[in-house]
């Protein structure tokens, strides 16, 4: 060590404003995100898995448009009946004799609306459907794992008594974690959503694809739609949040929150069957046991919130519970934000009351 | 005179009576008590810290001194009393907020980002202390790194640093909001011997800057080298805090050891008779163990005297012109190494009458010098 004492050369004012410091303390949680090696990963896997979405879509596209062109030869009258399997038919071009003209038809007419549908799926801002719900499945998992090792490492470095030690209270410093995961979510949304409208509006035309005129409304549509796609992330990483903060622990966090989301995924199907199973005011019951979940409320937000006019609504946001009754938007909300509440209210009790030792 | 034994190193809870030295006080604790579960492990604390102090913090493991110190800095919830740091009360957390603010520290390990290096692990602890991110803070960050002698491996990630290294980075991260108080638990841990001056130095620094230091070590005389007060804890409880010339200066003295025990009291009783007649300097005598690898006498113990060391000679000559001789004269240094020892291993401390002191030991023990 040199000699000298050390005297601050600079001006430096520290701040003692709460939100001032907060907002730092956000900052800097965001830095920490952004130079974990973790977080290059999961990105890198998010980017991944869209260009495996989209690459999917595009292969669909292709080999329905293959196949559309290829038409299979008409049978003649006599034939339509005895036509055998394998039989190939008078023609001597190999294609199976399959069906009636109406039949053929209507076989061209299926193939092209889903020709239409796949060429929709990759043009703005119908793309934004499987972009949505790969973001809100996908997405969510990798948020998950990021949450929980952000704030689980704090303890397992014990760089949480370095935070607290300056002066930091508590409520600051869950707060910066919850500022910083609400970002995150806001922002790895925004990046999809930007992505996959880049797409939209470059290959959706070269497939044929028209941008439709999108009213103030639909703009506002896709407002919702970013925001409730947000919410379903932060939801989910604040389950990491808590369950890190509550077991001191990047696995609490990682693990608990993934095996919450396991669970969901698990416990709806099955409800799923029961409720089919079932009728009556039983089955409406059981159904009933849906409404404690988050992932249906938020996917009844999601539905109310793009449901016009560009229908948006149609993501399926990562849960396999499609054909259960539709949570109410409000409802789903209302629910979705108690979650955040309770889980917010947890860590903070937890932490406030916390010693913090090895 | 009273030929009174010397002060033991037994004192009462809170103070050896010391003075306040005029000085602002920095940090105050009431009352301090600290429960986990069935386990006091801090209990009743008063101790107080003036601006400019290099207080000692000294105990043996498990004695409360990590527990003081994270309730010091708002890690640990006492579970009674009160900690007023420059003025503001702990309690409140606004108060505590802008308190923990004007302090640096480093509490057991330091602990950073390993992923991270030097510079951004500052960064960090400049964020927390509320500094913004500017030019200003990078500068200051590259003042403390030179100052600690990281500079030249600034950019590695912290995972790579020795122990020493990380222990610098923890130095350089108390001083880096120039604080007004630094805590410093074991500062000296992993650092090699030079590294080790190298803190004692930087400590007297600071004290000369009037920055007060709190200082937790188990090294006692790189305590008793740098530190001007301490205090001393022992499961849990205060035994005595004050400053370490007066703590200390009722240990040293002149020490008379004897080839058989019956002089020693016949040498207490002769000074005794001494120092009311001819040797009023003679402040009093007891007896005391031998220092750890000196010359053991035959039955164990040496006569303390307590008179100026250059007084040796008469001492000598009085207890010769009683036909009593020394074995073994000699001045025997005031150490907190000892005083530590005394007053936390559960050495007897009260002087013991002659009749009390242990027999002659078949053989003598030791050499003499």
């Amino acid at each position: 060590m040199t000699s000298g004492i050390p005297q601050n050369s600079g001006a430096t004012p520290k701040t003692n404003d709460w939100i001032g410091h907060t907002l730092r303390l956000v900052g800097w949680n965001l830095l920490l995100a952004r130079w974990r090696l973790m977080s290059k990963i999961l990105v890198t896997l998010l980017l991944v898995g869209l260009l495996l979405l989209i690459g999917g879509l595009l292969l669909t596209y292709v080999l329905v448009n293959n196949t559309g062109t290829a038409q299979p030869t008409a049978c003649p009258p006599t034939s339509v009946s005895a036509s055998q399997p394998g039989d190939t038919g008078p023609g001597s071009s190999g294609q199976p004799c399959i069906s009636s003209p109406q039949q053929d038809q209507q076989a061209q007419q299926a193939q092209e609306a889903f020709a239409d549908l796949e060429r929709a799926f990759l043009t703005f801002p119908t793309v934004l459907i499987p972009v949505g719900g790969y973001t809100a499945f996908l997405g969510v998992i990798l948020l998950c794992i990021l949450a929980g090792s952000l704030i689980g490492s704090e303890y397992s470095f014990g760089t949480q008594r370095l935070a607290l030690s300056r002066g930091v209270s508590r409520a600051q410093l869950l707060a910066a974690q919850i500022g910083a995961l609400a970002i995150l979510a806001l922002a790895v949304t925004a990046g999809m959503f930007i992505l996959g409208a880049l797409i939209g509006l470059t290959l959706g035309p070269l497939l044929g694809g028209s941008i439709p005129n999108i009213p103030p409304t639909g703009w506002l549509e896709l407002l919702g739609f970013w925001l409730v796609v947000s919410l379903h992330l932060f939801a989910y990483a604040l389950i990491a949040l808590c369950l890190a903060t509550l077991g001191r622990s990047t696995a609490a966090g990682i693990a608990g929150s993934l095996g919450y989301l396991l669970f969901e995924n698990i416990a709806l199907p099955i409800i799923l069957l029961i409720t089919a199973a079932l009728s009556g005011s039983l089955s409406t019951g059981i159904s009933t046991i849906q409404n404690v979940f988050l992932g249906p409320n938020l996917s009844g937000l999601q539905a109310g919130v793009t449901q016009s006019p560009l229908n948006l609504g149609g993501a399926s946001s990562g849960s396999s519970n499609a054909d259960l009754p539709v949570i109410a938007p409000t409802q789903g909300l209302l629910v979705s934000l108690l979650y955040c509440a309770l889980l917010i209210g947890l860590s903070y009790w937890v932490l406030r009351k916390r010693d913090v030792t090895n | 005179m009273d030929v009174t034994p010397l002060p033991q190193p037994s004192a009462p809870q809170a103070s050896t009576g010391e003075a306040a030295p005029g000085r602002p006080v920095v940090l105050r604790t009431e009352r301090l008590t600290k429960q986990f579960g069935r386990l006091t492990a801090v209990q009743n604390l008063n101790l107080e810290v003036y601006r400019g102090d290099v207080f000692g913090l000294l105990g043996p493991n498990g004695s409360g001194k990590t527990t003081t110190l994270r309730m010091i800095l708002g890690l640990i919830w006492p579970t009674d009393g009160q900690i007023s740091l420059f003025g503001a009360q702990m309690t409140n957390d606004a108060e505590r907020r802008a308190a923990l603010q004007r302090i640096g520290a480093i509490v057991e390990q330091p602990a950073f980002y390993p992923y991270l290096n030097g510079p951004e692990n500052l960064l960090g602890v400049a964020v927390y202390a509320g500094l913004p991110n500017n030019a200003a803070t990078q500068a200051r960050i590259d003042q403390v790194l030179m100052q600690v002698g990281l500079a030249p491996r600034a950019r590695d990630a912290y995972k790579k640093y020795s122990l020493g290294m990380k222990q610098r980075l923890g130095i350089a991260a108390a001083l880096l909001t120039s604080p007004e108080l630094i805590v410093l638990d074991e500062p000296t841990n992993g650092l090699d011997p030079a590294g080790m001056v190298e803190v004692r130095a930087l400590i007297s620094q600071l004290a000369q800057h009037r920055i007060t230091v709190l200082l937790s070590s188990h090294l006692l005389h790189e305590v008793q080298q740098v530190c001007t007060r301490v205090a001393i804890l022992n499961r849990g409880a205060l035994i005595t805090q004050g400053k370490v010339t007066q703590l200390l200066a009722a240990q040293g003295g002149i020490q008379l050891g004897f080839s058989q025990p019956d002089l020693l009291s016949q040498a207490a009783s002769i000074l005794q008779a001494a120092a009311e007649t001819q040797a009023p300097w003679l402040r009093g005598t007891r007896y005391v163990p031998p220092e750890s690898g000196a010359w053991m006498p035959p039955g164990g113990w040496l006569l303390l005297v307590d008179a100026p060391l250059e007084r040796a000679a008469e001492v000598n000559a009085i207890l010769g012109a009683q036909g009593v001789y020394a074995a073994e004269v000699r001045r025997r240094e005031a150490s907190l190494e000892q005083f530590f020892l005394a007053l936390t291993s559960g050495q007897p401390q009260a002087p013991f009458p002659p009749s009390m002191l242990p027999q002659p030991a078949p053989q003598a023990q030791g050499g003499h010098p």
